[in-house]
């Protein structure tokens, strides 16, 4: 009878197992990579604001504290936005006729609030509270990244929550001080003094600037080590799943 | 409506600074897309009110869930979020920070002090007010579910006139011409139609507004009022006074059919001093003894040391026999009524004989005026007078109801006397007298107005429906049981464009003054301009105005009551009688649209979303309710028939629920059900009737004679041949304390003599094969010991909990507050039938008695209470089960769950020996239609979505805030500085909460008590965290216990 | 159907060649006209066969099945009769029932052939297929059970962002592993032994789609000696690979019950008694199937009495193992001394006061009692009491489901929780909906793939042959 497959039809019966095979592996690849990219978790990405607020500005230029605007940081779980009275402190003064302020002047005449886009957002099962991580002398680009570089803001991190355990699970290897001797919670915003007066920073604290998250490093792995026993960091009890889920 | 939005007047009205934070909150309130979405739309339900079904109905109640929440799985994108910062930031308010208000909850003119707190300017949970003497901090159910009608979709929103939107100028105009017109013959033909009032403020309005229209009536009717109390002390005492008990003081109670800890206005104060007086837990050594002689089972009952199941129209005559016992002047000898065991009652009497000056004797605001005099002389001659028993001039201006003036101004009304009624709060369409035709008499008036909260049966009578404002959103004041005034302060600013009694007296006077500001005129004048700012200040703070308890009078039993009482025949039912109370959750019907308190068990019946014709069960039996062929009595799990109960010619149609241990031949009927308006929740829906009880209106039977609340004699009773389904949380479950059950060690209990000298237990550690490493849920853990699982590492907190079973009476405050606390939402009657109701903890009812067996009926069980919610297990059997490590074990020695990593295989459910998880079956949590009610959402818990499994967790969000605030301060929690909601709300103080690794705290020591045990342990070695101590009863030896 | 044909001891009857034999088992497959008849009367003059009329009952069902996977997905668990505290009703049972029903497959193809069952050629290759639609169908209830099946795909270890691993020590985990390996290692076995066949096929085709589609799934077999001993290789390493898989799989979902402290799930007999049970449901289905087909397709020549004598003996077999199991409960509630165990017994067995007792006494009339007159030969050969007895079997494995997981739930240790299940109409619409499926596929097997090993049956008579001229069998490489 009539021949049924050409002699290269072999051929073709070895590539499509051989692909048959790679394919779910591929799928799961492509998968991942695309959960991890900035397309999904949004890193990096400036969402335009009713007004083009520059962090680079206010926070480096100007050197203007980050209490300033975020009052509740040291508080309350959450930082706390500035009231279109606090933008106005110091733009009653100047830029008062900038075109780009006008949604700030809108706000203040009619007496509707700004309506900001949120930046950093986390899922409302997740409960972090900024005031413990500020007490504990957690820099503020841990988390947000370079925010005293960023023109307009970007989310810095993706707030995987495998990111949050790192430190979660060994907090020793992400406790650094700025400044000796001075107490965690101030420890926070020495980063940026020396940023503003342009001091020497170490390797870690450049990286930091950069917005580069890392471990400290290994030879100043018992400093981190002590650094949170002094801090009164209760590592075992760190990772309850019921320190963010409730 | 707008003018909520732009509270700027009011805001600049309100410079008081309090005031200011109000306007300030509810500007950021403003900014939550929740609120503009109803701010824009007049009516947000307009679509939903016509396409209603189970569903719908279940997003109406309970609380909101915001969908990114749970439905957010690992790879998803968020969607984008709006934050909307302040204009300018009130000073001293924190965002994220609740703020917490003292005000007060009015009930039957009474106030009760509670503690608001306030997330974001939104009211969203209710305790009590420590200062507070009707409160002393804790908090009944009824009053702490009352935050949920602030967020009813159902209120009123505007004010309408014949159905279309009306503005209150228009009201007041019209209103106010009519006045005029009336004003000539000094304002005849005006009725005013109110609520008990104890508000001075109020009352000092009404009187001004008397005092321009002398010729008007004011009625003052509610149907559950204290009128037999007062008709009682009026018989009796010279003064005529309002008698308060220290149940402190007492080491005897002998409650004659009455329910002072679920009753009238001090319940929650008199549970506390009472169960003080039996709690073992803080090295006392005594106890108090109660004594109950009732016609059905109340909490009082369910704790007493001797109970006795008697009809109640036979309680005049045991009462007579008492007081002849005890030797009372007059009454000479009197025999103990049909059925009552001679010894017991002689016990009982030389008991108290015994203990002068040192004992209560209360009675039931049902039992006639005569019982409640003779208690008067009893209380006198066992010298309680001036010790336990307190006397003060009246708290209330008009202490009682009016019902008489009620008839009469209806029957004005029908003759075409009454031009304008003006009816305050209150409902007296539905819930008068089925005697009195408050509808008919409506009818016929040509200017009628219904100042409520919802569109109920009154305002459906009325042509102006006047929407009223929650407590929470108004200013005013109350008195307390003994005289304590106290400020009712606004949380938030009114929802809808409603009014508080006080604003619309202000107003139909003409006046301009806001609430605020009334209140205050009216205070400063009560407390003089000296230094009244502070005053004022400290007032609200408090929550109590200092100095306003009234005082102690002298009153005396009148001479010849005995003999008086003597003479009197009083009637004694011949068949079956019926005996009528406002129902426990949702009381005379005004709590009917609250779907917490309709699916709320009802103590002891456990029932929910109805009431029924309770009676013992050879009394069902007698009326011709078929037994169970299989079962060999009536199970409480199959359709319950349903009987026609017939008086004066007025018939209901009502469900039969057999409630073991009450007297034979009585039945028991609730009001406050078969509501036909005012909000879906009180409503059967037409296409799912099953899913709403409803129940049936007992009002039919309440008469406005001598005493509405029993029908002794002349009470038909016939099968309806139908049956109707009610939905029980649970079934008459038993124990037997003797047989196979025994050694499943659920419930031990001893006497006080047995208690005191038993020798103290050592805790033994039960003797295990079990891998220890299986109790933690930690991943990659391996051959771990006990130590290292933390589970007792004292350098961690080790989180516990004791439950004294002395001390539970089954109010069931601990369950409203739970579902308070932690966002739990209600199911729907459907639902509950189901057995899937989601409390976080339940209360057991058992009855000692064989439950298989034949040895049911049982008329007068024993009947034992158990609360019981999570045991955060050491070695919890749901933790190894759970395929993603959903619920694991903390280092603080609590079972964690995690709703977000919850797949809902039930596996854990299924292997939880308490049963306490609760598994959204359906999308319970959700109404996105219903956006307002997520403003009462805890934002501190997560809220479930639908197929997640969840439970009780010490209220972690409380711990975990403590321990914040603890690192930030640099030290340790402090004992009693977490405590869950249900130990707040507890007002018998059974349950406490702390830390055990910290051997000083009241809970370690606790846990080491000698009446400590744990639930099923023995059999597997859970080693729950949630420790029992054992229920220790005071039974007088000459008594047969 | 025939009551009674004659028996004698013989596994291949009839004038037998290897042309008889691909024309009467490859010609189903090759000829549409086989599955025309026996023709059936329906009403207004319609005409059908039996194979069209379960086609299409099969296909109804199919939709019953997506209507209640949609209003589960939709509306959630809720619209099932579980509750607190019955967690687990149908979807677990179904779950159980079926990947029960599949283990007689395995056991034919891989035991069997190891222990070089002849009698296991005619019915290996349709009770393997079984195998695999019931692994689909009892597959489909541990995903839908859950209340999240979106992200049902925790269960399965994989790195992820949460920097998380499901819980190993889970006996659902064990569940997702065993399931799937079951599933992975059927279809392969399955696939392997078809091979030859696809060959046979092929080259018999007429039609050249035909010839096509059997070309690439034979992967080129010629038969040559080659091929021949690698495929004897291929099919003993399978063997050898599903033969523990017989006795895992069932024993691990016997295990989500064993695990646990409920009350009649935590039983040590389980994983036997389970495997048992399995096995004996199993046989019962192919039996059930293997009447009517070798009627309708004219195969009593290669699946003869002698093969439901077989059956039916190991039916009977492992039908007192189970049966052992149940007396052992009663062992248990004795032995224990404790409450929980004897009211457990109590509320399974008292007519009166148990609420569920008649599942329990239903399930011993057909587990234990009805299948016993298997002990009698005459019986084993009356079709209609074989069929009769397996439909039974098939329900009594239900009912033991039932009896195990949803009633021991309703009464755990605290009489305050004890609680009632009473399914809904979408339990019975996934059940029947899985049923209708299973059936579905066994019908478009039947039609698109050789019902009964071709080559094998061809092997046997080339046996049977020399052993009647006297030869001594020679052994295959």
């Amino acid at each position: 009878m009539a021949q049924l497959f050409r002699p290269n039809a072999n051929t073709y019966a070895t590539v499509s197992l051989i692909v048959g095979a790679l394919v779910p592996f591929s799928i799961f690849y492509f998968g991942s990579t695309i959960t991890r990219s900035g397309y999904n978790t949004g890193v990096g990405i400036p969402l335009d604001q009713p007004i083009p607020f520059s962090h680079k500005h206010h926070a480096y230029e100007l050197g203007i504290d980050c209490r300033f605007c975020h009052t509740s940081v040291e508080t309350s779980a959450v930082a706390g936005l500035p009231t279109t009275e606090v933008c106005m402190t110091c733009h009653s003064q100047i830029w008062t006729n900038n075109p780009l302020l006008e949604p700030l002047r809108v706000s203040l005449e009619s007496g509707t609030p700004l309506e900001w886009v949120k930046v950093n957002r986390l899922p409302d099962f997740v409960y972090f509270d900024h005031s413990i991580h500020i007490a504990k002398g957690l820099n503020c680009n841990v988390c947000h990244g370079p925010v005293q570089d960023m023109m307009i803001t970007s989310k810095g991190r993706a707030f995987h929550m495998s990111w949050c355990l790192e430190c979660h699970d060994n907090p020793e290897k992400y406790m650094i001080e700025y400044k000796k001797g001075d107490e965690p919670r101030k420890q926070v915003f020495e980063l940026y003094a020396k940023l503003m007066a342009g001091d020497k920073l170490t390797e870690y604290e450049h990286f930091l600037a950069e917005g580069e998250f890392r471990e400290i490093p290994k030879d100043k792995a018992h400093e981190g080590v002590k650094l949170m026993e002094a801090r009164k960091i209760n590592k075992a009890q760190l990772a309850d799943c019921y320190v963010c889920h409730r | 409506m707008k003018s909520n939005v732009d509270g700027a007047n009011l805001g600049e009205s309100l410079k008081g600074k309090t005031g200011r934070r109000y306007w300030k909150s509810l500007e950021q309130l403003a900014g939550t897309p929740e609120f503009q979405k109803w701010v824009d739309d007049e009516f947000p339900h307009r679509s939903t009110l016509l396409k209603l079904d189970r569903r719908e109905l279940l997003k109406f109640m309970g609380a909101g869930m915001m969908l990114a929440g749970l439905a957010a799985s690992g790879c998803r994108k968020l969607p984008e979020h709006r934050v909307v910062p302040f204009i300018a930031g009130p000073e001293d308010y924190v965002p994220g920070k609740p703020v917490y208000y003292a005000s007060i909850a009015t009930m039957g003119g009474y106030a009760t002090g509670v503690r608001v707190k306030t997330h974001e300017g939104r009211p969203i949970k209710l305790d009590g007010n420590p200062n507070h003497p009707a409160s002393l901090g804790s908090l009944d159910a009824r009053t702490q579910a009352q935050v949920l009608d602030l967020y009813d979709p159902d209120r009123l929103r505007m004010p309408t006139y014949k159905g279309d939107p009306a503005a209150w100028s228009e009201f007041f105009a019209k209103a106010g011409a009519k006045l005029e017109e009336l004003a000539p013959n000094g304002g005849s033909g005006v009725v005013l139609v109110t609520q008990m009032v104890g508000s001075p403020t109020l009352h000092s309005q009404i009187q001004n507004f008397l005092f321009r229209h002398p010729a008007a009536q004011w009625v003052q009717y509610e149907a559950a009022s204290r009128r037999n109390m007062i008709e009682g002390a009026a018989m009796a005492l010279s003064p005529v006074t309002e008698s308060h008990f220290r149940f402190d003081l007492a080491k005897v109670v002998v409650s004659l059919d009455s329910n002072v800890m679920m009753e009238g206005p001090a319940a929650a104060r008199y549970q506390r001093d009472i169960m003080a007086g039996r709690d073992l837990g803080s090295g006392r050594t005594e106890m108090n003894r109660v004594y109950a002689v009732e016609c059905a089972p109340t909490t009082l009952g369910v704790i007493a040391d001797h109970r006795m199941p008697l009809r109640a129209s036979l309680i005049p005559a045991f009462t007579r026999a008492l007081a002849a016992r005890l030797g009372v002047a007059g009454i000479g000898a009197a025999p103990a009524p049909a059925g009552v065991d001679e010894n017991w009652l002689a016990a009982m009497a030389r008991d108290l004989a015994a203990n002068r000056g040192a004992s209560v004797v209360v009675t039931g605001d049902h039992q006639p005026g005569t019982v409640h005099a003779l208690v008067h002389a009893i209380n006198e001659h066992l010298g309680n007078f001036g010790t336990t028993v307190v006397h003060t001039n009246p708290v209330l201006p008009k202490p009682t109801a009016e019902i008489t003036a009620l008839g009469t101004a209806v029957e004005q009304m029908k003759a075409g006397q009454v031009q304008m009624v003006l009816v305050l709060g209150g409902n007296p369409v539905y819930d008068s007298p089925a005697d009195i035709d408050f509808k008919g008499g409506l009818d016929n008036v040509g200017f009628t107005a219904h100042l409520s909260m919802h569109d109920d049966e009154t305002s459906g009578a009325c042509q102006w429906r006047l929407p009223l404002s929650h407590f929470l959103e108004a200013w005013g004041d109350g008195r307390a049981f003994d005289g304590t005034a106290s400020i009712q302060q606004p949380t938030i600013l009114p929802l809808y464009d409603s009014k508080s009694e006080i604003e619309f007296f202000e107003a139909l006077i003409g006046g301009a003054r806001e609430g605020m500001e009334i209140v205050q005129d009216y205070w400063r004048g009560a407390m003089g301009e000296a230094g009244f700012d502070v005053r004022w200040h400290t007032a609200l703070g408090d929550g109590v105005i200092a100095g306003t308890q009234l005082p102690a009078v002298q009153s005396q039993v009148l001479q010849g009551l005995g003999q008086a009482i003597a003479q009197m025949d009083d009637d004694v039912a011949s068949g079956y009688e019926v005996v009528i109370q406002p129902d426990p959750t949702v009381f005379d019907g005004r709590f009917a649209n609250n779907g917490w308190l309709q699916e709320l068990p009802k103590p002891i019946s456990n029932l929910t979303w109805d009431n029924s014709a309770q009676m013992n069960h050879d009394t069902a039996l007698k009326l011709g309710v078929e037994i169970d062929k299989k079962y060999g009595f009536i199970p409480a799990d199959r359709e319950a028939d349903m009987v026609h109960i017939t008086v004066d010619g007025r018939t209901v149609e009502a469900a039969v629920y057999v409630n073991h241990g009450m007297a034979d031949g009585v039945v028991l009927l609730h009001l406050g059900y078969g509501r036909t308006r005012g909000g879906k929740v009180l409503l059967p829906l037409r296409n799912k009737p099953e899913d709403h009880g409803g129940g049936f209106d007992a009002y039919r039977l309440f008469r406005s004679g001598k005493n509405p609340w029993m029908v002794v004699n002349g009470a038909r009773f016939e099968m309806a041949g139908k049956t109707y389904p009610l939905a029980n949380s649970q079934f008459h479950n038993t124990i037997d304390m003797t047989k196979v059950d025994s050694d499943r060690e659920i419930l031990e209990e001893t006497t006080l003599s047995a208690f005191l000298s038993a020798e103290p237990v050592e805790h033994h550690e039960n003797p295990t094969l079990y891998d220890e490493d299986m109790a933690s849920g930690v991943i990659g853990k391996s051959n771990t010991s006990v130590e290292d699982m933390g589970w007792n590492d004292p350098n961690q907190y080790q989180w516990a909990m004791t439950i004294d079973l002395t001390l539970c009476t089954g109010c069931n405050a601990c369950v409203v507050a739970c579902q308070s606390e932690n966002n739990i939402p209600t199911v729907g009657k459907y639902q509950v039938q189901r057995g899937r109701e989601m409390h976080w903890i339940r209360i057991d009812r058992y009855y000692a008695g064989d439950g298989i067996g034949s040895e049911w009926p049982v008329n007068d069980p024993v009947i034992r209470l158990q609360p019981v919610t999570c045991m955060q297990c050491e070695n919890a059997p749901c933790e190894p089960v759970c395929p993603v490590a959903a619920t694991v074990h903390s280092k603080e020695g609590l079972n964690q769950m995690v709703y977000n990593r919850c797949v809902g295989t039930r596996y854990c459910s299924n292997n939880c020996p308490y049963k306490v998880r609760r598994f959204n079956f359906l999308n319970y949590g959700n109404h996105d239609d219903v956006p307002v009610k997520n403003l009462l959402n805890n934002p501190d818990v997560t809220v479930r979505g639908r197929g997640v499994m969840e439970k009780c967790t010490y209220c972690v969000q409380r711990i975990n805030h403590a321990r914040i605030e603890a690192k930030k301060r640099g030290d340790k929690i402090k004992d009693g500085e977490v405590t869950t909601a249900c130990m707040d709300a507890c007002p018998s103080r059974a349950i406490v909460f702390g830390n055990k690794s910290d051997e000083t705290s009241r809970v370690s020591k606790l846990l080491h008590d000698k009446r400590s045990y744990k639930l099923l342990d023995h059999h597997l070695n859970t080693r729950p965290r949630t420790v029992y101590l054992s229920r220790v009863t005071n039974p007088n030896q000459e008594i047969e216990a | 159907m025939p009551n009674k044909e004659t028996f004698d001891e013989r596994i291949l009857t009839g004038e037998q060649s290897n042309a008889i034999i691909d024309e009467a088992i490859g010609g189903v497959v090759l000829d549409q006209k086989r599955h025309m008849h026996p023709e059936i009367k329906l009403p207004m003059g319609l005409k059908a066969s039996p194979w069209m009329v379960l086609l299409m009952i099969g296909f109804l069902f199919v939709n019953v099945l997506l209507l209640a996977i949609t209003a589960l997905v939709f509306t959630g668990i809720g619209i099932w009769g579980n509750n607190q505290p019955v967690g687990w009703g149908f979807d677990i049972i179904n779950f159980v029932w079926w990947i029960g029903i599949g283990h007689a497959g395995t056991l034919i193809s891989a035991i069997l052939l190891l222990l070089r069952q002849q009698w296991r050629n005619s019915i290996n290759r349709f009770a393997e297929a079984m195998t695999i639609f019931a692994v689909l169908c009892a597959g489909m209830f541990p995903l839908l059970h859950t209340g999240r099946p979106w992200v049902a795909y925790w269960l399965f270890p994989y790195p992820n962002v949460m920097g998380l691993w499901p819980q190993f020590r889970s006996p659902l985990i064990w569940d997702v592993f065993a399931v799937s390996t079951y599933l992975t290692v059927s279809l392969l076995f399955w696939y392997v032994g078809l091979i030859p066949d696809f060959a046979t096929l092929r080259d018999r085709a007429k039609k050249r789609a035909a010839q096509i589609v059997f070309g690439i799934l034979s992967m080129g077999w010629r038969g040559s000696a080659k091929h021949w001993h690698r495929y004897m290789h291929a099919s003993i390493i399978l063997a050898g690979l599903s033969a523990p898989l017989v006795l895992s799989v069932h024993s691990i979902v016997s295990l989500d019950f064993a695990m646990s402290i409920v009350p009649g799930w935590n039983v040590t007999i389980f994983p036997p008694y389970f495997v048992a049970g399995a096995v004996y449901a199993g046989f019962a289905m192919v039996i059930l199937f293997a009447i009517p087909l070798r009627k309708w397709y004219h195969l009593q020549d290669y699946i003869t009495m002698k093969h439901f004598d077989w059956m039916s003996k190991v039916m009977l077999a492992t039908g007192l193992i189970v049966c052992y199991g149940y007396a052992m409960e009663w062992f248990y509630a004795w032995y224990s001394g404790t409450a929980v165990e004897q009211s457990l017994i109590f509320n399974k067995m008292h007519l009166f006061d148990a609420p569920y007792s008649w599942a329990y006494w239903l399930l011993l009339l057909c587990n234990f009692a009805i299948p016993q007159g298997l002990w009698f030969p005459k019986l084993r050969r009356n079709f209609k009491y074989l069929f009769t007895v397996c439909l039974v079997i098939s329900v009594g494995m239900w009912l033991e489901r039932f009896v195990i997981i949803p009633m021991s739930l309703t009464r755990d240790y605290l009489p305050s929780s004890f609680g009632y299940y009473s399914p809904t109409i979408w339990d019975f619409a996934m059940f029947a909906g899985t049923i209708g499926f299973f059936v579905f596929m066994m019908m478009l097997f039947v039609r698109f793939l050789p019902m009964i090993t071709i080559f094998e049956i061809k092997e046997l008579k080339h046996h049977l042959d020399h052993d009647k001229h006297g030869h001594a069998e020679e052994v295959k490489a």
